[in-house]
């Protein structure tokens, strides 16, 4: 199996993001400001969820659910690579 | 407005954003306070202005629902529970303690800006409620600091003697002489202090089951008590009623439920200073209309994350701007809604004066009642209510705003809503927060983490039927109504109401999950139209099953359900 870095995951998740909620006509970039442009309603906070936990098999607990993971592709990238090494 | 909140500050940035004094800005804050002044109390007189109603007619204009007897605005700004004053009297106090709050807020250096928010409360309540009400609420918030943060040990015997000092104020009785008082107040510091450092402390620090069960009882207690009081009530039929202290401080405890979740997830310090947690609930912001949008605010970390979070000059004017519009609401409230239900009955629908109790009763009486009265209504019903509330939850967030927190608005153009997830943030975003974070949190990350329907179900059904109804309605029904039986029964027998809702925010969220929606909603594109029925099925579904939510008495289950009906042309009559 192909390892996963942070390249790929930033990769995935931007291509999460512009294929999911395509109503934003603005370029993700890796500081675009997720929780203001992408993830503005539960909704869209639990698709990210079920994303995360389907694509990389990691499991997300309720305190996760922040502006400070999910701030950027940066930080959320590195929330993923923590919890995968975790 | 960003659904996850902001990123916190640090206390570097949040300097930056107090760096700038603007006189216009302060000017302007001061000005709108002094407009609200005019239009709410009677210092027209003082000043020799004609009072609002003469000045209009002097204007030309001929108005109706909008002024009261004594020629002010009539308003449903108000201080609840209280009346050592007269309405316009308690209002002018009211905007006295919100300019000095925004001006210690504005000018004082940060370390102070908080703590000068809980004083001017403070005076604000000492005023309006008197020293006993205040005391007694300041003690109940004081003892659940105690049980949340543990104090140093070089602070607990102070601590303990605080709780004591202010238990015998709220409920001690007076004598006459000087050394007597100091006795009885000496008598109650060390009964608590020995209280707490002798029994509840070591304890809490012994076991961690007491810890536990010591603070769900305490986060809890206002379900608790409103449970047992009314099945002491349908028992023995005694009445509990509470100090006015201790029921002030129980409408704030969905705000507390937050603060906990925050306290547990460990997104906040374990040590918070008195000051600093006495400031997140003890705010300018509580004393208009109390037990209206109580959990404007939320928790900890919402409150932590925007506060100056952005140019204090900046955030004022947005609650100049919210104070607006909160103007609209609370001067044109009766026009709006009684126009609307002219115009309906100008059309020859009848809408009950926007009342689904009332119509409930007329059908209940045996009276027909057609389609296109249960849409009206339902919808004027939702409207009246959102004029109501609209100006005193705007208020309530525009004084947040010029104390230096960005604050969400507690109704953000619902109307513009195409769904019914959408609508639900729309229409009461700080209530749904909690539902959320207190109920959907917690049941969608722990239950059927494997199959994605009944993960969505249940923690759907959580928070909007069981959340809801529980720790939402029945508690706030006793405390409006009494601790009655027959009150928390009248609130159970609603549960159709939640249950529908909850299907219908359950059918939107698996719909909007599988069907990803390709445009953003109002894009004016040929789909415009679309947009235009989606918001009007959504607002419809929300407002027709409040009829299960408004019942009057004799209403059966089975009328409402044949009015909901009614509501989609279906007669069983």
């Amino acid at each position: 199996m192909e390892p996963i870095n942070k390249e790929k995951i930033s990769s995935d998740l931007k291509q999460f993001f512009q294929s999911e909620f395509p109503a934003s006509d603005i370029e993700l970039t890796d500081t675009s400001d997720l929780p203001s442009l992408f993830i503005t309603d539960s909704l869209r906070v639990l698709t990210t969820v079920l994303h995360l936990e389907e694509k990389f098999g990691i499991s997300l607990v309720e305190s996760d659910i922040n502006a400070e993971i999910f701030q950027n592709i940066d930080s959320l990238s590195n929330f993923v690579i923590n919890k995968l090494q975790s | 407005m960003s659904f996850l909140g902001s990123k916190p500050l640090t206390q570097e940035q949040q300097k930056e954003n107090n760096a700038r004094t603007s006189w216009p800005v302060v000017c302007a804050v001061i000005g709108l306070l002094l407009v609200y002044a005019y239009l709410f109390t009677h210092i027209a007189d003082w000043v020799n202005l004609p009072r609002p109603q003469h000045l209009v007619e002097q204007m030309g204009i001929e108005t109706e629902d909008i002024f009261d007897d004594d020629h002010n605005v009539d308003s449903e700004l108000f201080l609840s529970s209280t009346d050592e004053f007269n309405n316009d009297d308690e209002r002018l106090i009211l905007f006295a303690v919100v300019a000095v709050a925004f001006l210690f807020a504005y000018f004082l250096p940060m370390r102070f800006k908080k703590a000068s928010l809980f004083i001017s409360f403070l005076i604000g309540m000492v005023v309006l409620y008197g020293l006993r009400t205040t005391t007694c609420l300041v003690l109940v918030h004081w003892l659940v600091y105690l049980v949340l943060h543990i104090p140093k040990p070089s602070q607990k015997f102070s601590f303990g003697l605080i709780a004591g000092v202010l238990a015998c104020i709220a409920f001690g009785e007076p004598d006459d002489t000087w050394y007597k008082n100091a006795s009885i107040v000496s008598t109650w510091g060390i009964v608590f202090c020995f209280s707490l450092n002798l029994v509840i402390w070591p304890l809490m620090l012994r076991f961690e089951t007491f810890v536990k069960i010591l603070r769900t009882l305490v986060v809890q207690s206002a379900l608790l008590t409103v449970c047992v009081g009314a099945i002491w009530e349908g028992v023995n039929g005694e009445v509990w009623t509470l100090p006015l202290g201790v029921l002030l401080f129980f409408w704030h405890w969905e705000r507390l439920m937050m603060y906990h979740v925050d306290y547990k997830s460990g997104r906040m310090p374990k040590e918070v200073s008195p000051i600093n947690y006495l400031s997140i609930f003890l705010t300018p912001a509580s004393l208009p209309n109390w037990k209206w949008g109580v959990t404007i605010g939320q928790g900890y970390t919402y409150l932590e994350n925007n506060f100056y979070c952005e140019d204090k000059n900046k955030l004022a004017i947005e609650g100049i701007k919210i104070w607006g519009i909160a103007l609209v609401y609370l001067v044109f409230n009766d026009v709006i809604r009684y126009g609307l239900v002219d115009l309906f009955e100008y059309f020859g629908i009848e809408v009950y004066n926007a009342r689904i109790t009332r119509m409930v009763s007329y059908y209940v009486d045996g009276k027909e009642v057609t389609t296109s009265s249960v849409l009206a209504t339902t919808v004027l019903d939702q409207i009246r209510w959102m004029m109501l509330w609209g100006g005193s939850v705007h208020f309530k967030t525009g004084i947040w705003r010029v104390c230096g927190y960005r604050m969400d608005p507690y109704f953000n153009k619902p109307w513009m809503a195409t769904n019914l997830v959408t609508f639900w943030i729309r229409f009461t975003f700080h209530y749904r927060e909690f539902l959320v974070r207190c109920f959907y949190y917690p049941t969608f990350f722990r239950f059927f983490k494997n199959n994605i329907v009944l993960r969505i179900t249940l923690a759907t059904f959580a928070a909007v039927a069981m959340g809801n109804l529980v720790w939402g309605h029945v508690t706030e029904g006793m405390f409006y109504h009494g601790m009655f039986f027959e009150n928390f029964w009248e609130v159970i027998k609603t549960w159709p109401y939640f249950v529908l809702l909850s299907l219908g925010i359950t059918v939107t969220e698996l719909y909007l999950f599988w069907r990803k929606p390709r445009r953003k909603p109002w894009t004016l594109d040929r789909y415009w139209f679309t947009d235009f029925i989606a918001m009007y099925c959504t607002i419809q579904f929300y407002c027709i099953v409040h009829v299960f939510a408004k019942p009057s008495s004799g209403a059966t289950l089975a009328d409402c359900s044949k009015l909901f009906l009614i509501g989609f042309g279906i007669h069983l009559d």
